[in-house]
């Protein structure tokens, strides 16, 4: 390739990258901001911005994409279940858990090293849950519900210079708008004999966010990462609307009741996160990373309903029977301001190739994060529990060399095993009229998973 | 090199393991301060001829101003006494009633419902006799202490006691003259003191939260014989009124600005050691004698203070409310939940042409009662 294409192409690599990151309004989902991505990742407490390449990267940096030498299949498990109360008594967080992995597809553009990336977590249970509470009902803010939701991403990234990488994707999330009509006859007295007809429309619209990351090595034993996730939140809107005739039985319309109901929730907000990340290999068989995450939760929208309702009842000639009262509007929510502040997360991790044989290696892993608690001492009446989380993480991973004629690859199997203690502290309301008083909120969370790696 | 590439139905099996469903969970054994919101009765947390959420109800007895207080120490037990106001031959008296499962009383219109037995009739265990009582006796309060109980009233010259020594319940002694008689308070006492509710804190002193006016005020004593007003202004009052025209859409004065009556006091010592105060009371939208003689439109309040002194502090909205003139609440609070007792508008035989009884709420609103148990043979 002639030197002036050359330049040509990584300068288009470069402003593509760049341009994906400033248009970049949204990245990633909660479940892998809590409980990690991939077996090895996760034990290293998730300090791997600078020193990840597998399909991991789609959620760490995917610019580290640009690093894989061939073809990669990767899938796993992994469990995380919560022991956290209230007043010692377990709050029934629900476990979040699923299959995690994705495939890594190395290639070139001219010369230049580029490579796709797919990664996914898909749940167990529910591929996404709502649940707007009301403000003041006691609920483990970042746990309840936040983490129970599929999350996919596409990934690309490009080398353009030896020592740097670039990447970028798209993170699919959905959203939902539903209308639901009813019509009909409502006994006021006697629901069984209401006869009412109902139709839902309903569409789960798709997010799509890009995201952005670089990074740079600096020596063969240092390199430099630096990623960008925007914040997006996942709307539910919902609009009821109700026309019926209302009467004391099967028939006999008093009046004509016209509700209109319109609900607007923020069912999952997640913050823009800048990270930057530290990779230092001391010695062939020793990775130390250290990453930083800057979380701007201050801008955190709490999943509160906000409603709005148009209420119709016009009097029946006559007026009203004794004993019925004409329902009234209800007000509307008043949302009491959330608290946050914006946190650093620290993230520190160690890897040790404890074993190397020609045919196969053993690695040790560890890792740590402290994850201060973003929400303020909840003294009114609002209950966003939260507390701060200290997670400590190990795990073992072996790689088989070529282990087969079929495959001239490697084989590698990782598992993780983290422990998530949350101290145990008391929230004394200011108001001794509190309906939900004083009270003790702690825990911990255990989240165990492993991965298989095939790489072709 | 020669790369090998994965199987797609492979790829596909492996993702389509995943995703199973399950129920839902989370929201269980939340921490509350066990005084509501309270929701009504439900079918199925009353026996079967019962009309939720009617507890205690006759046309005639005209039950209300219900007290409910536990038969003994035991935090699990739900066996409970309830003490009321009945109309017996045109006055007020104060009758005691039995529940083994704090909501099938003894004397229930559901329990005459059965004819295999005579009719139950809870016993009148206190009525107006000394010349300070005039005709009508109101607002009972049963305190369990060192094995006697000891009951307080309102009547007309003030707030009395009597005291069942052998721990019965059943038969009590007057004390005779009133422990809180009118005339002795601030300015703010415009009517006699009535409708008293008496606990008796950690400390050991017993405090004594009581209506007069249209607000609250508390006294203490050492031995719930003596008693001393606390300070010359009420703990709580009305709330300010609120110019409807300054309301917006959809928002409600007030649901108090009428009146506070009827207090239940409920202290209890918090996970951090705290003192909390917790009070149940009725609030009337319309002021005193505004309403003619219509009942005026009331619901029941929350207030609270830290510490076993100080004006009390009050939620902005009601823990229960059902619009049915619900009022004198009484308050049961035991391992299953809490219970909230109210006379209401009873609406079991006649929507238009109700009478008063006793219906019950429970919290948490989440939460269920198990079945109930049979009524009891005895008060």
């Amino acid at each position: 390739m002639r030197r002036g294409s050359l330049f040509l192409v990584r300068g288009l690599a470069t402003l593509v990258a760049c341009g994906l990151s400033l248009a970049a309004r949204g990245a990633r989902a909660n479940p892998l901001d809590v409980f990690g991505f991939g077996s090895r990742e996760a034990a290293m407490g998730g300090a791997v911005s600078a020193d990840v390449r597998d399909f991991s990267a789609s959620y760490y940096n995917p610019a580290g994409l640009a690093l894989a030498h061939g073809l990669e299949v990767s899938v796993g498990y992994f469990r995380a279940d919560h022991a956290l109360s209230m007043n010692g008594k377990d709050g029934g967080v629900d476990p979040v858990a699923g299959m995690a992995g994705g495939a890594v597809v190395p290639g070139k553009i001219y010369d230049f090293p580029f490579a796709v990336g797919v990664g996914f977590h898909i749940p167990d249970h529910w591929l996404t849950r709502v649940r707007a509470l009301p403000q003041t009902q006691p609920r483990w803010e970042l746990y309840d519900n936040r983490n129970q939701r599929l999350w996919f991403g596409v990934d690309g990234a490009i080398s353009p210079w030896p020592w740097l990488q670039l990447g970028g994707g798209v993170t699919f999330m959905a959203a939902t708008k539903a209308t639901l009509d009813i019509s009909g006859h409502i006994a006021l007295f006697s629901p069984t004999d209401s006869s009412l007809r109902h139709q839902v429309d309903a569409d789960l619209t798709t997010i799509a966010y890009p995201a952005f990351g670089a990074r740079a090595e600096l020596s063969r034993q240092l390199a430099l990462a630096l990623v960008y996730r925007g914040q997006f939140s996942m709307d539910l809107n919902v609009a009821a609307n109700v026309k019926a005739g209302a009467g004391l039985g099967r028939a006999g319309d008093l009046t004509t009741l016209t509700i209109g109901l319109q609900t607007d929730t923020i069912d999952a907000f997640l913050p823009q996160q800048v990270v930057g990340g530290i990779a230092w290999t001391p010695a062939q068989d020793l990775h130390l990373n250290l990453d930083a995450t800057w979380v701007n939760w201050s801008a955190y929208v709490p999943p509160v309903s906000r409603i709005t309702t148009q209420l119709d009842v016009p009097p029946p000639q006559g007026g009203w029977p004794a004993g019925i009262k004409p329902p009234t509007v209800p007000a509307p929510t008043i949302v009491v301001p959330i608290e946050v502040h914006d946190t650093v997360v620290p993230r520190v991790g160690v890897e040790w190739r404890a074993l190397a044989r020609p045919s196969w290696e053993g690695f040790v892993r560890a890792g740590y994060e402290f994850a201060k608690s973003p929400i303020g001492a909840q003294t009114g009446s609002t209950n966003y529990v939260d507390r701060d989380r200290h997670s400590i993480s190990a795990g073992l991973g072996v790689r088989l060399v070529a282990p087969g004629a079929v495959l001239a690859g490697d084989v590698r199997f990782d598992a993780h095993a983290q422990l998530s203690l949350l101290p145990t502290s008391t929230t004394i309301k200011s108001d001794a009229s509190d309906p939900v008083g004083d009270y003790t909120a702690g825990g911990h969370i255990w989240n165990v998973g492993f991965m298989a790696t095939v790489g072709f | 090199m020669t790369r090998a590439t994965p199987p797609p139905w492979l790829l596909l099996a492996l993702a389509s393991c995943a995703t199973q469903g399950g129920v839902s969970n989370g929201g269980v054994n939340l921490p509350s301060s066990g005084v509501g919101p309270f929701r009504p009765l439900v079918d199925g947390e009353l026996v079967p001829q019962a009309v939720t959420p009617y507890v205690l109800g006759d046309s005639q007895a005209q039950y209300r101003e219900p007290d409910v207080v536990g038969t003994s120490d035991d935090p699990t037990s739900a066996a409970v006494w309830m003490y009321a106001v009945a109309t017996v031959k045109g006055a007020a008296v104060v009758v005691r009633t039995r529940a083994d499962d704090a909501r099938s009383f003894y004397g229930d219109a559901a329990d005459n419902a059965d004819t295999t037995h005579p009719r139950h009739e809870p016993p009148t265990v206190l009525a107006a006799s000394d010349p300070w009582e005039g005709t009508d006796l109101g607002g009972p309060c049963a305190v369990r202490s060192g094995g006697q109980v000891l009951l307080y009233y309102g009547a007309a010259g003030g707030i009395g006691v009597a005291a069942s020594p052998d721990g019965d319940g059943l038969t009590f002694t007057k004390h005779g003259a009133p422990v809180l008689a009118a005339g002795g308070g601030g300015g703010w006492e415009t009517s006699a003191p009535r409708a008293p509710s008496v606990a008796v804190f950690p400390d050991g002193t017993w405090h004594m939260l009581y209506a007069a006016g249209d607000s609250i005020g508390e006294a203490t004593s050492a031995d719930g014989i003596a008693w001393t007003r606390v300070g010359a202004d009420p703990v709580l009052g009305p709330s300010a009124p609120v110019d409807p025209s300054t309301l917006g859409p959809g928002e409600q004065p007030p649901f108090d600005e009428g009146g506070v009556d009827d207090p239940v006091i409920a202290p209890q010592t918090n996970v951090d050691g705290r003192l909390q105060v917790r009070v149940l009371y009725t609030g009337y939208r319309d002021a005193a004698g505004s309403m003619g003689s219509a009942p005026r439109r009331s619901a029941i309040g929350l207030a609270g203070r830290f510490g076993d002194a100080g004006a009390l502090t009050k939620q902005a909205a009601p823990v229960f409310t059902v619009q049915l003139h619900e009022r004198a609440p009484g308050f049961f609070e035991y391992a299953g939940g809490s219970l909230l007792y109210v006379g209401e508008d009873d609406t079991s035989q006649s929507t238009t042409q109700p009478f008063q009884g006793i219906g019950a709420a429970y919290a948490p609103v989440g939460g269920r009662l198990p079945a109930p148990l049979p009524f009891p043979a005895t008060p």
